[in-house]
Parts: C-alpha cells; sequence; structure tokens
C-alpha cells in the first residue's frame, strides 16, 4: 500500500493495481517494448499516447497475454502474469480489451455479446449481468439486434459493455474512439470515462490523440519507440516536457536557441527570458528554450513586435505564426477578438509559466 | 510462447496438416518408386504398340483443348462483361450452366446422338437420299467436347480479370488514342492473361485426368492405358509407371498454373464495377448473339434435352430398385467424402492462419490433390496400400470404402479449402483475442467462434466434395470395393455397350447435382 493524494486533496490509500517491471517484448527480431517500468493504482485512468508504431499496442497486447515478454515482468495484483518463459493465457488474466475495431462477434446479437464472457454463471445470473450491462451503456432498447445492424457508436458501447460484463480486474482500450466521428468521440469517450469512474474500474486507454489523453484521466505516459519517455501528470507533459520528443509531441511550440546568462535567466536571439528557478547549466552555456503558442501574449507596450505570416482560426483563437526581425517563426495563441491580418505587425510579450531548457543540439 | 499456443492450437494443428500433406506425398512417392522395377515385357509391348499413340494424342488434348478453352473461354468472357448487345444478361449468367455437366456425359450424349439408330439416323432416314454421318471417333470431336465442358474455367476467370480492371485502365488507353477494339488488344486482354492462362491450365488439367470421354470415344491416353495395364494385365507396377509419364505433364501444367496465380491476383485497381460497355450494333450485334446462343445450345441445353428425353423413355426400366442403391451408394460415399474431406480442409484453414512456415507449406502440399488425375491417385492409393499390408501381414484397407474415401478426400481437399480459406480471411484475429479474453479459447474457440461464423462456408464446402465425388468416374472404378457401384460407374459400364439410353437416367441425376453448386456459384456473384 501506499498513500496517495487524490487530485481532491483527499488523502486515499490506493492498492498498486498493475506494475510493469523493466519490460521488453520483441517481435521478430525487432524490440518493440523496451524496458518500460511503470504502475497502475487500482480505479485510476490512465493512458498510453504514441504516434503510431511506438509500441504502445504491443505494450497493450503485452499486458492482455497476447504478446509474450522477453525481460522484465507484468504484475498484476501481486501476481506475476508474464516473465520471460512464462505467460500467462489470456483467458486467465481477468483483463477487459476493447479493440479499436470493436471486434464483436457478427453471428451473435447484442445481448449474445454482452453475455459471451459469462459462461460460468447461471442463465439468471447471467440475464440479470447482461441487463445490468445493456442499461450501464444505454442500449437496453437493443438487446437482439445484429452488431451489422448498429451504429458505430452504439458498437462501441457494446464493446465495452462486452468487455466489462465479466467484471475484469482491468480494463484495456486500444484506441477505442479513432473510428468515430470528432463529436461523437468526444461524447463517448465521456460517457466510457463516467462508465468506469461508477464501476471504479481501472482503466488503460491506448491512443495517438493527445487531448483524448488529457482527458481521460490524470496520468499519462508518452511512448516513442518503445521506450517509455514520460510517464506522469497530464499537466506535466505538457508544461514540463522531459525530453525534446515529449516536448514536440504534446502540444504546439518552438525551441528558440539561447544562452545562460545567469542560473536562471537566457538569453534568446529577441528577449531575455528569466524563468525564476535556478537551472543545472552553467552561465554560457547554450541552450534550447521551448516556447508555447499560449505562452506569447499580445502587449501594445512591448518592445518585441512581429509580421503576421500565418493565420488559423480556431474558435474561441486564433493562431498566428509571427515572423521576427532576426528570423524566427514563433507561433502565437491569441484569442478570437484579436482579429490581423497576414503582413501586419503586432507587439507581444512572452510569459512562460515555467521556462523549460534542453541542452543545445 | 504459450500465447501463440492458445490463438492457434498447438502441435496437433501441425502433426494434422503434416499428415494431410503426406496422403499427397506417400502415392506419389510410391508412383515414382515403381521405376524400381522396370516391367520390360510390358514396355517393350506398350512401346511396339500404344506408347507413340499415347504421346501424340496427350500433345494433341493439351495443345486443342488449351487453345479452345482460351480462345472460347475468353472470347465469351470479353462479349458478356465488356460488350452490349441483346440476351447479354442472360448469356452472362447461364454460360457457367456447363459446368454442371461431368465431360463423360456430354461425350456419350453426343455420340448418341449421332450413332447408329440415334435420333438424327432416325430423322434423316426419313430424307430421300444418302447422307451420310460423320465419323465421331476422331481427336477432333473429342477436343470439341472436351472444350465445350471446360471452357467455363477460362470464362470464369477472364470474365473476374475483365471486371476487376475497372473502367479506368481503359479509359486510360482511351485517352492515349487507342479505339475501344485497340483498348481491348493492348490493355485489357494483356492484363487478364494470367487469369486466362490459369483457367487454360485448370482446364487443360482436366482433360488430361479425363478418363470417362476419351474411353466413350476410344481415345487413348494415359488413364485409359492405365485401367487397362490395371484391369486387362493386372499389372500396377506398369500402371503404376504409365501413371509417372502423366504426372510430368501435370507437373508442367501445375507450375504453370501456380507461377500465373500469383500474376493474376494484383489487377484490381478499382475494384468490381460496373464498366461502360462497347454496345454492339446490326450485324456485330447478332453474331455476338448467335456466338453465345450456339455455344449455351450445344454445350447444355441440346445435351440436356436428349438425355432427358432419353431418361423419360427409359424410366420405366431403369427407374428401379437398383437405380435407388446407385444413387444410394453415390450419396453415401459423397456424403462421406464430403465429411471427411471438409473437416481436414477446416483444420487445414485453421492451421495456416498462424503463418507458420512448415504450416503453411504442408498445407500447399496438402492441397496439390486437385491436379492429380484420379486414375493416378488410385494407382497411387493402392500401391501404398498394398506396400503396407505387405508389411504388417493382414488385409487393412485394400478394396475397402476406408480407401475409396481417402482418395477422395486428397483429390478434393483443395475444393473444400478454397471456400473455408476465403471465409477465414474474413475473420479477422481480433474476433478470436476478443473471445480469448472472455475466457473462451481452445476447442470452445472453435465452437464458439469459427465454426458458427463459417457456416456458409463449410456447407459450400460440404455441397462442392459431394457434388465432385458424385460426378468422379475414375478413382471409383479402380479403387470401389465388390458391389459398390455408383452412378458414375454405371454411366460408364453402359456406354462401354453402347447402351447411351440407359447411361441417361444417371446421367441426368449427376447433371441436376452437379448444377447445385453452379447455381449457388451463379447467386453468390450477384447476377
Amino acid at each position: 500500500m501506499d498513500i496517495g493524494t487524490g487530485k481532491d486533496g483527499l488523502l486515499r490509500t490506493m492498492a498498486v493495481l498493475l506494475q510493469l517491471d523493466h519490460l521488453s517484448c520483441r517481435l521478430g527480431e525487432q524490440t518493440v517494448v523496451d524496458h518500460l517500468s511503470l504502475q497502475v493504482k487500482e480505479g485510476e485512468l490512465v493512458s498510453l499516447l504514441g504516434p503510431s508504431g511506438c509500441g504502445k499496442t504491443t505494450l497493450l497486447r503485452a499486458i492482455a497475454g497476447f504478446v509474450p515478454a522477453s525481460n522484465g515482468s507484468i504484475i498484476l495484483d501481486k501476481q506475476i502474469i508474464s516473465r520471460p518463459g512464462f505467460v500467462l493465457p489470456p483467458e486467465r488474466r481477468q483483463i477487459g480489451l476493447v479493440f479499436q475495431d470493436y471486434a464483436l462477434f457478427p453471428h451473435l446479437t447484442v445481448s449474445d455479446n454482452i453475455g459471451f464472457g459469462l459462461r460460468h454463471l447461471s442463465r439468471t445470473e447471467r440475464k440479470q449481468r447482461v441487463n445490468d450491462m445493456l442499461e450501464l451503456v444505454g442500449l437496453q432498447d437493443l438487446p437482439l439486434r445484429h452488431p451489422h445492424q448498429l451504429s458505430g457508436g452504439q458498437q462501441q458501447r457494446v464493446a465495452l459493455a462486452r468487455a466489462l460484463a465479466p467484471q475484469p480486474r482491468l480494463l484495456l482500450l486500444d484506441e477505442p474512439f479513432s473510428n468515430l466521428d470528432v463529436d461523437l468521440r468526444e461524447r463517448l469517450r465521456r460517457d466510457v470515462r463516467d462508465i468506469l469512474i461508477r464501476q471504479n474500474m481501472t482503466g488503460i486507454l491506448v491512443t495517438h490523440d493527445q487531448h483524448e489523453a488529457f482527458s481521460w484521466g490524470n496520468r499519462a505516459g508518452v511512448l516513442h519507440q518503445g521506450v517509455l519517455q514520460q510517464w506522469g501528470d497530464v499537466f506535466d507533459l505538457y508544461h514540463q516536457p522531459a525530453n525534446r520528443f515529449v516536448a514536440d509531441f504534446i502540444g504546439e511550440g518552438v525551441l528558440l536557441a539561447g544562452q545562460m546568462v545567469t542560473p536562471a535567466i537566457v538569453q534568446t536571439g529577441f528577449c531575455t527570458l528569466d524563468g525564476n528557478v535556478a537551472y543545472p547549466y552553467a552561465q554560457g552555456t547554450r541552450v534550447d528554450v521551448l516556447l508555447r503558442p499560449d505562452d506569447v501574449i499580445p502587449d501594445p507596450s512591448s518592445p518585441l513586435v512581429g509580421e503576421v505570416l500565418l493565420k488559423e482560426f480556431r474558435g474561441s483563437e486564433i493562431l498566428y505564426h509571427l515572423g521576427l526581425p532576426d528570423g524566427t517563426r514563433l507561433p502565437a495563441l491569441f484569442p478570437a477578438r484579436i482579429d490581423l491580418a497576414p503582413g501586419n505587425r503586432v507587439h507581444f510579450c512572452i510569459q512562460p509559466e515555467h521556462l523549460v531548457l534542453f541542452p543545445h543540439t | 510462447m504459450e500465447s501463440v499456443r492458445t490463438l492457434y492450437g498447438g502441435r496437433g494443428l501441425t502433426l494434422v496438416a503434416i499428415l494431410l500433406a503426406m496422403t499427397i506425398l506417400i502415392p506419389l512417392g510410391v508412383i515414382l518408386s515403381s521405376w524400381w522395377v522396370v516391367e520390360a515385357a510390358v514396355w517393350h509391348h506398350l512401346a511396339e504398340t500404344v506408347l507413340a499413340e499415347l504421346l501424340v494424342n496427350t500433345l494433341l488434348l493439351a495443345a486443342g483443348v488449351g487453345t479452345g478453352v482460351m480462345v472460347l473461354g475468353s472470347g465469351l468472357a470479353w462479349l458478356t462483361t465488356l460488350c452490349q448487345f441483346p440476351g447479354r444478361r442472360f448469356f452472362d449468367g447461364v454460360l457457367i450452366l456447363p459446368l454442371a455437366i461431368p465431360a463423360y456425359v456430354l461425350a456419350f450424349t453426343v455420340l448418341g446422338f449421332f450413332d447408329f439408330g440415334g435420333p438424327l439416323q432416325s430423322w434423316l432416314s426419313l430424307v430421300p437420299g444418302t447422307v451420310r454421318l460423320p465419323n465421331l471417333r476422331t481427336p477432333a470431336w473429342v477436343i470439341t467436347i472436351l472444350v465445350l465442358v471446360l471452357y467455363p474455367y477460362v470464362y470464369l476467370l477472364a470474365r473476374g480479370a475483365f471486371l476487376q480492371q475497372g473502367q479506368r485502365m481503359l479509359e486510360a488507353s482511351r485517352v492515349l488514342g487507342r479505339g475501344p477494339w485497340g483498348a481491348f488488344f493492348s490493355a485489357a486482354l494483356p492484363m487478364a492473361r494470367p487469369a486466362i492462362v490459369v483457367g487454360a491450365s485448370l482446364a487443360v488439367m482436366e482433360a488430361m485426368a479425363d478418363f470417362g470421354a476419351v474411353s466413350v470415344f476410344n481415345f487413348n491416353t494415359f488413364t485409359t492405358a492405365i485401367y487397362k495395364s490395371w484391369f486387362g494385365l493386372f499389372n500396377l507396377n506398369a500402371a503404376a509407371q504409365l501413371a509417372s509419364l502423366l504426372l510430368l505433364f501435370v507437373l508442367l501444367l501445375l507450375t504453370l498454373e501456380r507461377s500465373m496465380r500469383g500474376l493474376a491476383r494484383f489487377h484490381g485497381a478499382d475494384g468490381l464495377r460496373q464498366p461502360e460497355r462497347i454496345v454492339l450494333h446490326g450485324m456485330a450485334a447478332f453474331a455476338a448473339f448467335a456466338l453465345c446462343a450456339l455455344v449455351f445450345l450445344c454445350a447444355f441445353l441440346l445435351p440436356m434435352g436428349q438425355l432427358l428425353v432419353w431418361a423419360w423413355q427409359s424410366m420405366a426400366r431403369d427407374l428401379d430398385t437398383r437405380y435407388g442403391q446407385l444413387l444410394g451408394h453415390t450419396l453415401l460415399l459423397g456424403s462421406g467424402a464430403a465429411l471427411l474431406t471438409t473437416s481436414g480442409a477446416f483444420l487445414l484453414a485453421l492451421a495456416v492462419r498462424s503463418g507458420q512456415r512448415l504450416r503453411r507449406w504442408a498445407v500447399r502440399v496438402a492441397t496439390l490433390g486437385y491436379a492429380l488425375p484420379g486414375s493416378v491417385l488410385a494407382v497411387g492409393v493402392m500401391v501404398s496400400f498394398a506396400w503396407l499390408e505387405k508389411g504388417l501381414g493382414f488385409v487393412l484397407l485394400t478394396g475397402s470404402v476406408a480407401g475409396l474415401l481417402l482418395a477422395y478426400a486428397t483429390r478434393f481437399l483443395a475444393v473444400a479449402f478454397g471456400p473455408l480459406e476465403s471465409g477465414m480471411e474474413r475473420i479477422r484475429p481480433q474476433l478470436a483475442e476478443a473471445a480469448i479474453t472472455l475466457g473462451c479459447s481452445g476447442t470452445a474457440l472453435i465452437r464458439r467462434i469459427y465454426l458458427p461464423i463459417l457456416r456458409p462456408s463449410l456447407l459450400t464446402a460440404l455441397l462442392m466434395v459431394l457434388v465432385e465425388v458424385m460426378k468422379e468416374m475414375p478413382a471409383t472404378l479402380l479403387l470401389r470395393p465388390f458391389g459398390w457401384d455408383t452412378l458414375a460407374v454405371r454411366i460408364f459400364e453402359m456406354t462401354s455397350e453402347g447402351e447411351w439410353q440407359r447411361a441417361a437416367l444417371p446421367a441426368v441425376t449427376l447433371v441436376l447435382a452437379g448444377l447445385l453448386p453452379v447455381l449457388l456459384l451463379l447467386r453468390r456473384s450477384g447476377r
């Protein structure tokens, strides 16, 4: 047991449910997951984020038991379920999996799909559980439909209900929303999240969409080339990226070349930035500074000025690319009321919350 | 790799695949090893009398049937898919119906029609003057009969290829300055060439394997020679050596078919769609109509009509308990073989899913049986069992139903494997994984996922094997146990005595059964 503080500030005990310990997985000759360690606590919703081919789906399949471990171990509820030479078969792990394309059984009705994993229950119990699940996902009117008679969103709900019906210890979701329209995707994500929280279910979501990861749970990991680049609070992923890859993959922004003036102050090509903390770089060290578009703020009194090169309307905000006299191209996110045309000049200042520095390459 | 095992079954499936491959390899090996003992006397006799004739006839048959089916099959396919003329839609469907008629049935029907005392003669006798009937027992007629029965192989594949080329390819060649005819010869035909060659090699393989039609015409080929040296000379070893010569021809065709099959695959640029057809007018439209009508008439309507008339006339005499017995045996053998073969093919389709190399090879070998002529296979099975029994010291399977069923299963495994493999391809691996995460694995996975989803494919496979076995003649003739006569055997017996009329009832039965899978094919292709 370890003691954790929830986001609501309450102190509560949370047992570690899933632990990956220096896990590596190989597909053929290629190492797809590389010495990966992380912990997921009971009832927690976390996500694994990464570009396609980063190994996130393989990692999920390793947790489900379809891919063996070539190194390290997977521990579920204090029991080793995967290590080199041993794989607890997927059917005995009690881990639910929601597939990207749902993988509903085409020959079975909605009810029979949901009841598929309930062979161990008696008839009446099974019926009761299926009804509960239908109600949970809001499909009580369609129990006798076949998968091909359902919309994408409905199929997604059946897939979720089917995975939850046997009351798994852990639920894995493999890009479950990627086949849906943007509209439906957000609504369904919220619904699924609510359902899992109500069931106190531990859920790991795999996605390449950072917004999905951010709104899914408090913690997330970024995976690249099989290596876990950063694992932690989603706020930190954006504001305190651990390395260039994370900085680049999460959110928009630009890396500006600069030089340390004091341990806290960096001189870039067009301005001086104060990080208000001492950085572990010696004076004169060349560094790269991460600037997010929302760090750039319109300010008529500022001496800094840029020319609008590009304008992208985003609803309540507008993304501009500003060309600076020294040739820097700076992305800036302004409120939509600040309406500029390409060629216009605008005064701005830079107010980063935290200054993120990487050694210059 | 325990995880892999839950998904794809353990060593059991690999073993099954290897075992099924053995049913091909052992008869083949046995046939080839027949050359350890050279039957000098027999070969001397053969060489002096028939060997040259056999070789010439076989080459003639291959060249004639090959050319005939390619021209007729791709020509008809071009007319019905890329041209527009009155009756096109009708012919598009019915031109595959001859697939339902076994070659030997068309052969004896045509022969009987022209024979002394046949319908044609009695009509002609009403006409004053002497009209000489043509001598039908010539290579040209044998080839014509086989082309009329076998052209659907090319027709079907060429049709598919033409439809899959899509409009864009033809439009591209039109834009580049070719007329509609030029576009056909410079683009459509060359792109369909692999499919056409695959169809033609399948057709020629069937022609090489044919026993019934050539024996009705007294046209000596390897299959008739094998039969004669088995039943006439009682020399199984010489039969095996003749079989190995036939195998040489088959091997060449098989290589051709396999190499073209790979090329035939990747042409579907924009999928199946209704092509914009060349509209034929006047004489051209009439000629197209007349050609299709003539082929349909000669290959299906006329022979069917003649058979029905004969069957009606002989109904009183032939529709007796003996017919019931023949039908019973035929259905019993057919359904037994269908069950056996489909089960084997199902296991192979499961085995090949894992993509393991050994299994893939085993499956590839196991499904080669369609290329083995029935008479070759019969010799192989017979000799293998004879060896096995000599080793064991007691009679095991020789002359038993089991031996015959095994030969059927070996020959028709590919027939059942086709629909099952394509059905299996539609079951995504995630479906099995989903079932496994829900606690369902091993045989439960097969029972609850694969079997129910594959049910239509399984039924198709069962039906196709059943019908193929019902029509099968040479292996049945050579391997059937005493008293196990089938409809095909009855047809052979009656036709070898020139009793055409009395062969009609079993023949009609076989054609009607043969129509079932053809109609299924028609329905599936959406016509």
